[in-house]
């Protein structure tokens, strides 16, 4: 019975899920061949993953989960659950598995240290594919793919691209960046899209169709880092919270030769030194981009610019001459006076009042009031009425 | 098991099968810098400074268990630049200045700077937010100084299995604090292991609470050097013949002492600093009770006769120690004793009430029951002679004479002094008393003198004394059942005439006391002018301290008091005579007596050509388990009190008083224990001084 079990489920090739991925066959081994009894069940999400894409396994497909373990624990002759949910878990979480017998609950990440060489961890998704393996179904996976505001959580085939997840959420793979894996991820080029969300510590999809600066992406992915690091390693809690600093300083134009130097060895020894995935994955898009995007990063640290236009510090905000109507409203909404002329005029924003707080943008019922490189113009420089400037969107 | 043998630098280095790599190494006296790493708690490989290379990578080294063949190396331009960066990290958010921490000079964070020679430069500094917090009994916390090696919490969870701290974010800043706020709110069992293994001054003792290398207080402080933690542990563990074995082993007459001992253990018991003092000397009492056998007198050490002979002057506590560990060395021992039965003070002095005449008798026939000889009723005056017919002569004769003070009136009948009071009731023929009995003075022997009177039958005792409540000489718990016993007390008053007609007395004038001082060992009184009165009595008992009956002719050197002067070894001015004891050094205690008269034994047993080692082992002792365990409210559980007759009944005639112990009383009082001696246990860490090359290099 049990071999039939554990024949099944390696019969459909399954693979661990998350920042340990590998073919179930090869981590079941010990305990197969090995001689090793396992003592424990760990049924939990990688350190690093943050977005926790699939906790509708834990109320909608409750019973698949439950099925999952139920398979685990027959196949490996193994009494002692644990099973790891996120603190900020949805309350209809914590209720599904309160008191459920047998089964203990901990909130908060998992400490690696304490983790034996007999326990057998495994993701939530691989259990819930466990389950339907065994029940002759498809394996699955959750992910959630999110642009500007919008998100969208889905469940499609294992194998399913990231292309196909995008299409699939109703966006469309428009011009600008892609990030796999969220904060903890990957910026992928236009031909990875046909790539499976595979061997990342979380399931996010991460559309910019607009601009996108990998610099000031890094940095809210290091802040995030510091924040959430659990402060064992030293590498992971000072490592993250120095990368984050340089990265401040890099994005608001305070960025000094020898930074970028500094920032390749504390991302390579946060990587390599940490001791679970938290610490590996948090420098892992850093690492990519201090490669790929090289010349961002020196745009930033010697050039002072931000090439994308998203960093604040080297942007400022304008009005597009050819689109303003005129009708004030930017001008009654900003706190800080920067805005000049009156109803029927194109609106100008001086520079040096401007506190770059995006009031303005967000008023503007015609969507004229854009970012833009310092020093580049897009609107007239002195009084002029509605309709007498023209220039072309595309300059931005 | 296999001994595993791998390549570190080259050289050949032989572990234990599953030993770390770091452990092996800094066995075998290679230094790998380390900071999370101590040698009695599980590793964690936090830290980041223990890093070495193998097989192309590296990891680190406490957490890399050696395998046979494998090839580690220390050195290395990637291993070192790494291990520079965990430091810089380390110290970028750690205080700059040294030189104000309490650490200072103790530290292992500032022998890394030292040895790795590396500053944060380059990195951003910062100050953690964290406050000092000095809330908790017995430990500093300052958690802006924590590297967050992880050691307390390991030693808390882990070595101790009380998980009272652990780690915690508050605003995205990692730090450890209790779990529940305070200390004792979060269970904490005031081990001090946090303490013990924190390796930067994040965690520290309190001023006086404890230092590097550090002994249980009790252990410290009894002048004997009784093993006070392990014999409460054995009475919690209800092992009462070997807790009397383990006790014998230092302390002679230790259940008299379990009556009356003045305890500066309990004072400095650091369970004082969360509520009460252990009962330390009531559990002493339990164990010794509970040993009806005496499993402790057969295995007593005796060494063969030496032929040698040593005379001991006074029967007392210090003279029956001196006598008995003389005996035990091997010596022939008389002792001379002026009055008809041995004790000194537990037989003439202190009242039967507290010390129960059975219970002393007992003690002093097992001391003497080795061999000592006593000759009763023989006052000794001529010390030189003496020292003319032995090899060699210990005076221990205490302090005898009670002090009449030189004021008007004091040599009427009906003023009496303490010791010849207490001697003469102890005898039988208490001297007669009036009415009402006024005891001038505040410490204890005043107390036993008012208590004693108030047995006697006087109607009204009254006690005055130059200090006030709360500098008051004696005991607490004295003036406590004093005062219950009906005992009136006069606070701050100075003594100036013994008032009445002829031999009669009708009461003392007094002066009140403003302000008094010690300079010097000289007393400087103020008194508040006009504020004379008399306190009316009919007999007046003078408790104001005790001197030796020595004089000058009997040539030896004297002191203070008439004290003997002797050397740091108790050698008086007389080649082959010795002293000890309350003679030496003032008026004292008990076990301070008997701790005295073994220490001169030892210094006798030397100048007669023995080792001067006494010491003995009466009892195997296992190792206490250093878990302890969680045990919710311990840091509040109340001290237990032992029972005591009602005053009424007290007051009727000279049964002991107090009640001992019952044996669930004594183990839950001996629960109370903080175990401090524990912390004795764990290993001071290897720091790079200790090995004698540099190791892994900087
Ligand atoms: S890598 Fe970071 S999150 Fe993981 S254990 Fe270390 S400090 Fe904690
Ligand atoms: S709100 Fe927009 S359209 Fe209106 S005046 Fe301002 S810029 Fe022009
Ligand atoms: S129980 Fe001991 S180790 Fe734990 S916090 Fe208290 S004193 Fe420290
Ligand atoms: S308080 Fe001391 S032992 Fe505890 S983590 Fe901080 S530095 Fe280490
Ligand atoms: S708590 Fe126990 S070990 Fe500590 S000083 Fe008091 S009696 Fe001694």
């Amino acid at each position: 019975m049990k071999q039939e079990l554990v024949q099944k489920t390696l019969g459909a090739g399954l693979y661990e899920y998350g920042h340990h991925a590998c073919p179930l066959a090869q981590k079941w081994e010990p305990f197969l061949t090995g001689g090793v009894q396992a003592e424990k069940l760990l049924v939990a999400y990688d350190n690093a993953d943050y977005t926790f894409a699939s906790l509708p396994l834990f109320t909608e497909e409750k019973a698949l989960l439950l099925k999952g373990l139920g398979i685990l624990r027959e196949a490996f002759s193994v009494e002692r659950v644990e099973i790891y949910l996120p603190e900020s878990a949805p309350e209809e979480v914590k209720t599904a598995w309160a008191g459920e017998p047998g089964l203990p609950v901990v909130y908060g990440k998992v400490d690696v240290r304490e983790v034996g060489s007999k326990d057998l961890l495994h993701h939530p998704e691989t259990v819930a594919n466990i389950a339907r393996v065994q029940a002759g179904q498809e394996p699955m996976l959750y992910a959630q793919v999110a642009q500007d505001e919008q998100e969208k959580t889905l469940c499609l085939p294992l194998e399913s691209t990231v292309g196909k997840f995008v299409k699939a959420a109703g966006f469309a793979i428009a011009e600008g960046a892609v990030v796999a894996g969220g904060y903890f991820g990957r910026m992928l080029a236009p031909g990875q899209l046909n790539q499976p969300l595979y061997g990342l510590s979380n399931c996010r999809i991460e559309l910019y169709p607009g601009s996108f600066c990998a610099v000031s992406f890094a940095q809210k992915a290091s802040a995030h880092a510091a924040a959430e690091s659990c402060g064992r390693c030293t590498f992971c809690r000072e490592g993250n919270y120095q990368i984050s600093r340089f990265l401040k300083s890099a994005v608001t134009g305070r960025g000094a030769e020898e930074d970028t130097a500094w920032l390749r060895s504390l991302s390579e020894a946060v990587g390599e030194e940490s001791v679970c995935s938290f610490g590996q994955e948090s420098v892992r898009f850093l690492r990519d981009a201090l490669v790929s995007e090289s010349k961002s990063f020196d745009a930033h640290i010697k050039g002072k610019r931000c090439d994308a236009g998203v960093c604040q510090a080297f942007t400022d905000y304008a009005v597009d001459g050819s689109l303003c109507v005129g009708c004030d409203k930017c001008r009654q909404a900003c706190r800080y006076g920067a805005i000049e002329d009156g109803p029927g005029f194109i609106h100008r924003i001086d520079v040096f009042d401007c506190a770059k707080c995006g009031e303005c943008a967000a008023v503007c019922p015609e969507k004229a009031i854009y970012r833009v490189r310092v020093g580049r113009l897009i609107g007239p420089t002195k009084a002029t009425k509605v309709g007498r400037f023209r220039t072309s969107r595309k300059q931005y | 098991m296999k001994p595993v043998v791998f390549k570190l630098d080259g050289a050949t280095v032989t572990a234990r099968e599953g030993q770390s790599v770091l452990s092996a190494a800094l066995e075998a006296g290679v230094y790998i810098p380390h900071l999370c790493h101590h040698p009695d708690l599980p590793d964690a490989g936090a830290c980041g400074l223990c890093l070495v290379e193998t097989e192309g990578k590296v990891v680190s080294s406490c957490t890399l268990a050696a395998r046979e063949g494998m090839e580690v190396r220390t050195k290395g331009e990637k291993v070192q630049a790494r291990r520079e960066l965990a430091l810089k990290l380390l110290l970028a958010a750690h205080p700059e200045d040294c030189s104000t921490c309490p650490k200072y000079g103790k530290c292992e964070l500032q022998t890394l700077m030292q040895y790795m020679g590396v500053s944060p430069e380059g990195l951003g500094r910062r100050l953690k937010p964290i406050a000092y917090n000095d809330q908790n009994p017995l430990i500093i916390h300052d958690m802006m100084r924590c590297v967050l090696c992880g050691r307390c919490v390991r030693a808390c969870h882990k070595a101790r299995g009380v998980g009272a701290i652990d780690y915690t974010k508050k605003d995205g800043e990692t730090l450890v604090s209790p779990v529940k706020g305070l200390l004792m709110d979060s269970d904490c069992r005031f081990c001090g292991a946090c303490v013990q293994v924190c390796p930067t001054g994040s965690l520290m003792d309190k001023e006086g609470q404890g230092e590097q290398g550090f002994t249980a207080p009790c252990k410290a402080t009894c002048p004997a050097g009784t093993n006070v933690p392990e014999y409460v542990r054995l009475v919690k563990e209800g092992r009462y013949e070997e807790a009397s074995c383990l006790i014998h082993e230092r302390l002679p007459l230790p259940r008299s002492l379990g009556h009356i001992c003045s305890h500066p253990c309990e004072d400095a018991c650091r369970r004082e600093c969360l509520n009460e003092a252990v009962s330390i000397r009531n559990l002493k009492l339990a164990a010794l009770e509970n040993d009806p056998d005496k499993v402790w007198k057969p295995k007593r050490k005796l060494l063969p006769a030496t032929g040698k002979r040593v005379a001991v002057v006074g029967a007392g506590p210090c003279g029956l120690s001196a006598a008995y560990y003389l005996r035990k060395q091997g010596h022939s021992v008389k002792i001379f004793e002026r009055q008809a039965e041995p004790g000194g003070m537990l037989r003439y002095g202190i009242p039967a009430y507290r010390m129960p005449r059975d219970v002393a008798a007992d003690e002093i026939n097992d001391l003497l029951e080795v061999g000592v000889e006593v000759a009763y009723n023989s006052p000794i005056g001529d010390y030189k002679k003496l020292s003319g017919e032995f090899d060699a002569v210990v005076i221990a004769i205490g302090n005898q004479q009670g002090v009449r003070l030189p004021i008007e009136g004091s040599d009427k009948p009906m003023a009496y002094v303490n010791l010849d009071f207490l001697r003469l009731t102890a005898e039988g023929n208490p001297p007669k008393l009036g009415d009402n009995v006024l005891i001038l003075g505040g410490g204890n022997v005043a107390f036993d003198c008012s208590r004693t009177a108030v047995r006697l039958g006087a109607k009204q005792v009254h006690m005055a004394c130059l200090e006030n409540e709360t500098n008051l000489p004696g005991d607490q718990e004295e003036m406590e059942a004093a005062l219950e016993e009906g005992v009136t007390m006069h606070f701050g008053k100075s003594f100036l005439e013994i008032v009445g007609e002829g031999d009669a007395i009708t009461g003392v004038k007094t002066v009140d006391v403003a302000s008094m001082s010690f300079e010097d060992g000289r007393l400087h009184l103020e008194t508040v002018p006009g504020s004379e009165g008399v306190i009316p009595c009919d007999t007046v008992i003078f408790a104001t301290g005790q001197r030796a009956e020595m004089a000058p002719e009997m040539g030896l050197a004297l002191g203070r008091g008439n004290s003997i002067v002797v050397d740091g070894s108790g050698r008086t001015g007389l080649a082959n005579v010795f002293a000890g004891g309350d003679v030496t050094y003032g008026t004292q205690s008990v076990v301070k007596a008997v701790a005295s008269g073994r220490s001169v034994a030892e210094s006798v047993d030397r100048f007669l050509g023995g080792t001067g080692d006494t010491s003995e082992k009466l009892v195997e002792l296992d190792t206490a388990s250093p878990h302890i365990g969680k045990e919710p409210g311990f840091g509040a559980r109340p001290r237990v009190k032992n029972g005591i007759l009602p005053a009424g009944v007290r007051r009727t005639g000279f049964m002991r008083a107090e009640k001992s112990f019952t044996c669930e009383e004594a183990r839950r009082e001996a629960g109370r224990c903080l175990q401090c001696q524990l912390r004795e246990q764990l290993q001071p860490p290897k720091t790079w001084t200790d090995f004698e090359e540099g190791g892994a290099g900087r």
